[in-house]
Formats: C-alpha cells, sequence, structure tokens
C-alpha cells in the first residue's frame, strides 16, 4: 500500500517542479505573505508573526485551488484517468499519492517563510511556541483546502471550473467565520443568529484562529484531519464509481 | 493455444442504459482477438473491463494465474500537452518499473524516437496514437487491450503498427483489439468476436468460424469466349454456379476449390481468369449480422487459365 502512495507521490511532486508554474506560484505566495507580514511588522513594531498567520487564510483562498486544480480534472480531459486505473494501484493509493505530494509541495512553500522566524529571533525574543502552533494550524488549513480542491477537481474536466469551485469552497469556509460576516448574517435573524451558527458548524476560522493564538485542541485538530479525510473519501469514492 | 482468461458472464449498464448483456468470451494465449461491432455495441466497454478500467455490475474476468499484466492504448487519448513523448512514457514507466533502455527501445520501436523530445501538443493524431501504443507495451504486458488503435494512423503507420503487433505476439503476449474496419484486420488477428447489443454474437479462430459457418468459396471464372460449356460438367459435380454477363460463380467448400480447377482443366474450351476468393472476415460479418453482400467480391487469387485448361 504505501509503496503504491510513495510511487504516486514521487511522480506528482516531480510533475509539480517540472513546471515553471510551481516556482512562479510559490515566489507570488511568498511574496505576498511575506510583503504583507513586513507592512504589519513595520506598522506595529511587534516581534510576532501573528498578522503572518491572520493573512494566511486570505492568501490560501485563490492559492490552494490554483495548486489543486489540475489534479484530476486534466487527468479526465486527457483521457489519462483511465490508464491510472489500468495501472496495478489502489483509487485510494492514487487519491493518497497525489495529496501527498501537495500536501509536501504546500509544507516546502510553508517552510519558505521560515525566514522570517530567523528575523524575528535575531531582532528580539519571539514566542516559538506560538509560532509553532501558528505553523501547524498553518498547514491544517493548506490539508483542508489541498483535500476539497483534489475531491472538487475530480469532479470536472475543466480546470477553470475546478479553481473557481475551489476558491468558492474555501471563501465559504473562511468568510463564514469572519466577525463582519456572522454580524452581518446574525442582523438578518437576531433570535437565531444564524451567522454564529454556521461560523460554530462549518468555517475553518474559529478553528485555524485556535492555533494562531497557541491552542492546540483536539476538537480543533480533528476538525481539519476529519473534514480532510472525509474529502479524499470522497475523491476515491468518485474514482471507484469510474470503475463501477 | 491455452486460454490466457475469460470474460464471464459480463453485464453491464450505465444508469439505466444496459451495454453489455452476459458476455461471455474466451480469449486464447497468444491470440490476436479483433473485437468488431457496430458503433454502441459495447466495444469499449468491454475493452475497459478487460484492461481494469471499469468493474462490471456482474460477473468476472478468470484467468489461470489471475488478472493478466495489461497494457491498454485508449480510444483518443490526448496525453499531458505541455510534456515531451519521452516524459509522457517516463511517466507511465515510473508505475510500472520499465528500465530507461525500455522505454528508448519502445519509442524507437513505435517510431518516435526522433520525436521523443518534441511536446506532445505538437504530435499529430497518428504520432498520439504511437505513443499509445508505446504507452500500452510498458512493462511487457501479457495482454494488450487496443481500443480501435489505427485511427488517425497514415499507410505507413498502420503497417508499422501491425508489424509491431506481430512481434509481440511472436513474443507471446496476447492481442484484443477493436476496429469498424474488417478489411485492415483480416490479416492480422487470429480471432473474431462479433458484439451486437451487448451480445457476443459469434467468437472463435477466423478459420475455424468460416468453417463452422460453411461459408463457401466463391471462384469467378471470367468469360474469354463461352464459358456456358463449363457449366453443365461443373453442376454434375454438385456445385451451385450462377451465370452473370461476364462468365460463371462457382460457390463451393473451400477445400473442393482444388477439384474445380481440376475439373475445368480437363474441359477443352476457351476460359479467361479464375478468381479464386475464400471466405473470410467480412463474409463472417454479413453471415452472423445477416446482411446480404453488396459489394464486389476482393480477390484473394487470381489464376490465368490458357486454352486447354493449362492452370
Amino acid at each position: 500500500m504505501m509503496a503504491g502512495i510513495r510511487l504516486v507521490a514521487r511522480r506528482e511532486l516531480g510533475a509539480y517542479f517540472d513546471s515553471p508554474i510551481a516556482y512562479i506560484t510559490a515566489a507570488v505566495f511568498l511574496v505576498l505573505a511575506g510583503t504583507s507580514f513586513m507592512n504589519s511588522f513595520f506598522l506595529q513594531g511587534v516581534i510576532d508573526m501573528t498578522p503572518f498567520f491572520e493573512t494566511l487564510p486570505y492568501l490560501l483562498i485563490p492559492f490552494v485551488p490554483a495548486l489543486t486544480m489540475r489534479t484530476w480534472s486534466e487527468e479526465h480531459a486527457q483521457g489519462t484517468v483511465e490508464l491510472l486505473l489500468t495501472l496495478p494501484l489502489l483509487p485510494l493509493q492514487l487519491v493518497i499519492g497525489k495529496y501527498g505530494a501537495a500536501l509536501l509541495y504546500f509544507a516546502l512553500i510553508l517552510a519558505g517563510s521560515l525566514p522570517i522566524v530567523g528575523m524575528l529571533s535575531w531582532l528580539g525574543a519571539p514566542d516559538l511556541g506560538l509560532i509553532l502552533s501558528g505553523y501547524l494550524g498553518a498547514f491544517l488549513l493548506g490539508a483542508l483546502f489541498l483535500a476539497f480542491g483534489q475531491f472538487l477537481s475530480s469532479l470536472t474536466h475543466n480546470q477553470i471550473v475546478a479553481f473557481a469551485l475551489g476558491a468558492l469552497l474555501a471563501c465559504v469556509l473562511v468568510f463564514s467565520g469572519h466577525p463582519s460576516v456572522v454580524e452581518v448574517i446574525d442582523g438578518l435573524a437576531p433570535t437565531w443568529q444564524p451567522g454564529t451558527v454556521m461560523a460554530d458548524a462549518i468555517s475553518c476560522l474559529p478553528h485555524y484562529e485556535a492555533f494562531v493564538g497557541g491552542l492546540i485542541g483536539l476538537d480543533h485538530l480533528l476538525y481539519f484531519l476529519l473534514l480532510s479525510a472525509f474529502f479524499l473519501w470522497l475523491t476515491q469514492v468518485g474514482l471507484r464509481r469510474i470503475q463501477y | 493455444m491455452n486460454e490466457l482468461c475469460r470474460l464471464h458472464q459480463i453485464h453491464m449498464g450505465y444508469g439505466r442504459e444496459v451495454v453489455l448483456r452476459g458476455v461471455d468470451l474466451p480469449i486464447q494465449r497468444g491470440s490476436i482477438l479483433g473485437l468488431v461491432g457496430e458503433n454502441g455495441s459495447g466495444k469499449s466497454t468491454l475493452l475497459k473491463i478487460l484492461s481494469g478500467v471499469l468493474r462490471p455490475d456482474s460477473g468476472d474476468l478468470r484467468g489461470a494465474g489471475g488478472r493478466p499484466r495489461v497494457g491498454y492504448m485508449p480510444e483518443n487519448c490526448q496525453w499531458y500537452p505541455y510534456l515531451s513523448g519521452a516524459q509522457v512514457l517516463r511517466y507511465f514507466a515510473s508505475y510500472v518499473s520499465a528500465s530507461v533502455n525500455d522505454q528508448q527501445a519502445i519509442l524507437t520501436r513505435v517510431g518516435l524516437w526522433e520525436a521523443r523530445d518534441k511536446k506532445v501538443a505538437a504530435y499529430s493524431k497518428g504520432m498520439k496514437q504511437k505513443l499509445g501504443l508505446a504507452q500500452a507495451l510498458l512493462g511487457a504486458p501479457e495482454l494488450l487491450v487496443l481500443d480501435e488503435p489505427t485511427n488517425g494512423l497514415d499507410p505507413r503507420g498502420i503497417i508499422d503498427f501491425y508489424r509491431i503487433l506481430r512481434e509481440h505476439a511472436q513474443a507471446g503476449a496476447t492481442i484484443v483489439l477493436s476496429s469498424h474496419l474488417l478489411a485492415e484486420i483480416e490479416d492480422h488477428i487470429t480471432h473474431v468476436a462479433f458484439l451486437r447489443d451487448g451480445r457476443i454474437l459469434r467468437s472463435g479462430a477466423c478459420s475455424q468460424l468460416v468453417e463452422h459457418c460453411g461459408l463457401p468459396s466463391r471462384v469467378f471464372i471470367r468469360d474469354e469466349g463461352d464459358v456456358a460449356f463449363l457449366q453443365p460438367v461443373l453442376r454434375s459435380q454438385g456445385w451451385g454456379v450462377e451465370s452473370s454477363d461476364h462468365g460463371i460463380e462457382v460457390l463451393l467448400p473451400r477445400r473442393e476449390v482444388g477439384s474445380l480447377l481440376r475439373a475445368i482443366a480437363g474441359v477443352r474450351g476457351d476460359v479467361g481468369d479464375i478468381e479464386i476468393r475464400h471466405a473470410g472476415l467480412n463474409d463472417l460479418y454479413l453471415h452472423t449480422f445477416g446482411v446480404r453482400s453488396m459489394a464486389a467480391p476482393a480477390a484473394s487469387a487470381v489464376v490465368d487459365v490458357r486454352r486447354n485448361g493449362d492452370v
């Protein structure tokens, strides 16, 4: 099982780095994240990475679907998904292999922001535990976005549609927990407070912000892990449906 | 020949549409099996089940040694346009542990070595088909499954394609392919299966099927004088004889063609060309599908008969 997953992941990771788009996307992401952080850093003058992590969910809304949009929709469009299914691999191995490669690529890009930690440590004494917790939250948030991005890519032959669907779902998961949005929706039915209910039920933002605030709770951890696993399961079910 | 595997009672549908209805098909080791049928008869679905892309609603693929190692060439595969032919092959080779030497040998064999570094986006339809064949050959599969493999190939490409298939079959592999072009596959396949509305109407070795169906050979004797004098002689042997403006046509079992030629040789008179046409895939198709032949027969052998019946 693991050998098959490793094979797919290695191949997929190679495909990411074969293309200049991967480098350009990573560079754009890091420049945007870095600029946004430096702006806050110089304005507030605090040795803290929180502004970086606070901006991250909004940057990931277009970034992660751009990574995942080709994952399966390209295989469908080019007809190569049929060839993959003839290989001595289970659909689950293909899904986890592709997901693992995307996750590793995302982790590498996230690691590209480590110079900020170095800079903060050089300038003062940042709370490294808080930073570590923030990185864990960022990794889990990316993992969730990658999981549903891959699932949505498996539903369509069109990469643009996959991107749009991925960005839309990411928007829903992030903005449904944004205080301004919650307030507006709550205002529509003050008795029921639908905005708060929605934020508690589906939004990833409260769970992510808990990590950014240094709180690693089991409920927050499970939210990301279970939801990611659910989307991966859905993706392999979709592939098996091609077979069945 | 022994059996490599057998499709057993395959039923398959897409939603409410039933595509395959209880298909039983033995596949003999080392054979080249042509899957022939009209559009929508279920050929591609059957090939996808055989290659493992699809799983049937019921039924299974039974093989003495389990599921054979399959190389599959789908119809109209577009590949990854931003990769070169060699990169595409390397991508799939990594899954089946095919060495770099194997990849190079296969690219050379299918005639893509010169174009290996070109992007697939710049490939013609025929080159994409060749890349499909190259990909299917990776890992030396026991069973090669090819869906409409010569679509888009030029005549040279078709000749090369069947040469590669023959070499592969001679090396012990088994090949299953679908095609609409009976004349094209006739000289290359050893077995045939006719499919209609998701059912196998007839399958087996081509020569045995022709004999089993009792399809006669046709001998056309062209008129270069007056061949009418032959008719009573031939009828006396019990062969069916039909007259036309250009001569006569004799229908007889293949094994009796020699006797016919001897009978003609024994009669004095002017006889023109003799054209012998043994029943083939086209006749088998027409017979199986219950269609009357409209086309003029193609010659499989022409014998020039001179005065006094010298052959």
